[in-house]
């Protein structure tokens, strides 16, 4: 279903729980796996994705649709994670940096986590990088999307992205090589 | 291996068995049942916040400065030299008037104060004395 035609369904009370419903099967996997990729955790990112969904449902009428709805729902997404990343460093008595080391534990600790040592080494090179730049890395890397839609969702310049993406890759390799 | 282009791309993350069948049910059940509100766009809500009190301040001045209808207003805008001209043509007399008037005795005090307060000016008691003997 096109997006518009789905943005009409969601307008209308009596279509608005069959065009929702359509909206998650259609979106859900995206957001899953953007917002997982983030907190390594499954069940953390069970949550995010419901409340990124939810959040979804509760402001659609905001929705411009001068902008494409995946990378709408993209940006609320992206905001989610950052926000909880954000929320766990501030958690009192939690010494700077332990946040990474919680996530690097979980790659080899937590379930539904499958990988190669080389796999796992490329995820714990990614902790390394800012938050920030660990999304722009993500979304450019593994979601394929383009400078121009990583633009959109995340409101920065497409040089900025070139340039912080460039800049992650020289990173990780450096990591890759140290370890 | 320390080039990216390196290392194939796999994803390395998994979920629970059927996560994706029941995940839209999951979200709907937390979906509270009651439309989600209708937000104005905030142009149309900071417009709405910016005429609201014009609207106001307008229906307040309306208010106030309607004309009014009521006998009493109407009869207040006619001016005392025309009530008395078109008395005059008329043709009613005092006693005409009278009958359609029932004083109280609140309003014969404040007729009584008016005549025997009444100040002729230029005229002291005495002229008015003089004035009234030579009747």
């Amino acid at each position: 279903m096109e997006d518009k035609e789905l943005l009409e369904k969601l307008r209308h009370p009596e279509s608005r729980n069959f065009g929702f419903n359509i909206l998650v099967r259609t979106y859900q996997q995206k957001v899953y796996w953007h917002i997982r990729k983030m907190v390594i955790d499954h069940d953390d990112a069970d949550d995010l994705t419901q409340e990124v969904f939810i959040k979804v449902h509760k402001h659609i009428s905001d929705f411009r649709q001068d902008a494409q709805l995946y990378t709408w729902i993209y940006r609320i997404a992206t905001n989610e994670c950052l926000n909880f990343l954000r929320r766990k460093k501030r958690r009192v008595f939690q010494p700077i940096g332990d946040n990474e080391k919680e996530l690097a534990a979980k790659l080899t600790s937590a379930p539904y986590i499958e990988g190669d040592e080389v796999q796992l080494k490329l995820q714990k090179a990614l902790l390394k990088l800012p938050d920030k730049q660990r999304v722009v890395f993500n979304m450019r890397y593994f979601d394929d999307l383009s400078y121009e839609e990583m633009s959109e969702v995340t409101k920065t310049s497409v040089g900025a992205l070139k340039a912080s993406y460039h800049h992650a890759v020289k990173k990780i390799e450096e990591f890759l090589l140290e370890n | 291996m320390s080039k990216l282009e390196d290392i194939p791309k796999k994803h390395i993350f998994s979920v629970p068995e059927d996560y994706f069948e029941k995940l839209p049910f999951r979200i709907q059940s937390r979906i509270p049942e009651s439309p989600p509100e209708t937000r104005m766009r905030p142009a149309f809500r900071y417009a709405l916040q910016l005429a609201l009190p014009a609207v106001l301040v307008a229906v307040v001045l309306f208010w106030y400065t309607r004309p009014s209808s009521d006998a009493t207003t109407i009869l207040a805008t006619v001016g005392t030299d025309e009530l008395i001209y078109y008395l005059q043509e008329s043709g009613l007399t005092t006693e005409d008037l009278m009958e359609y008037v029932e004083f109280d005795h609140s309003d014969v005090e404040a007729i009584e104060s008016e005549v025997y307060d009444l100040e002729l000016p230029g005229l002291n008691d005495d002229e008015i004395d003089l004035e009234l003997n030579a009747l």
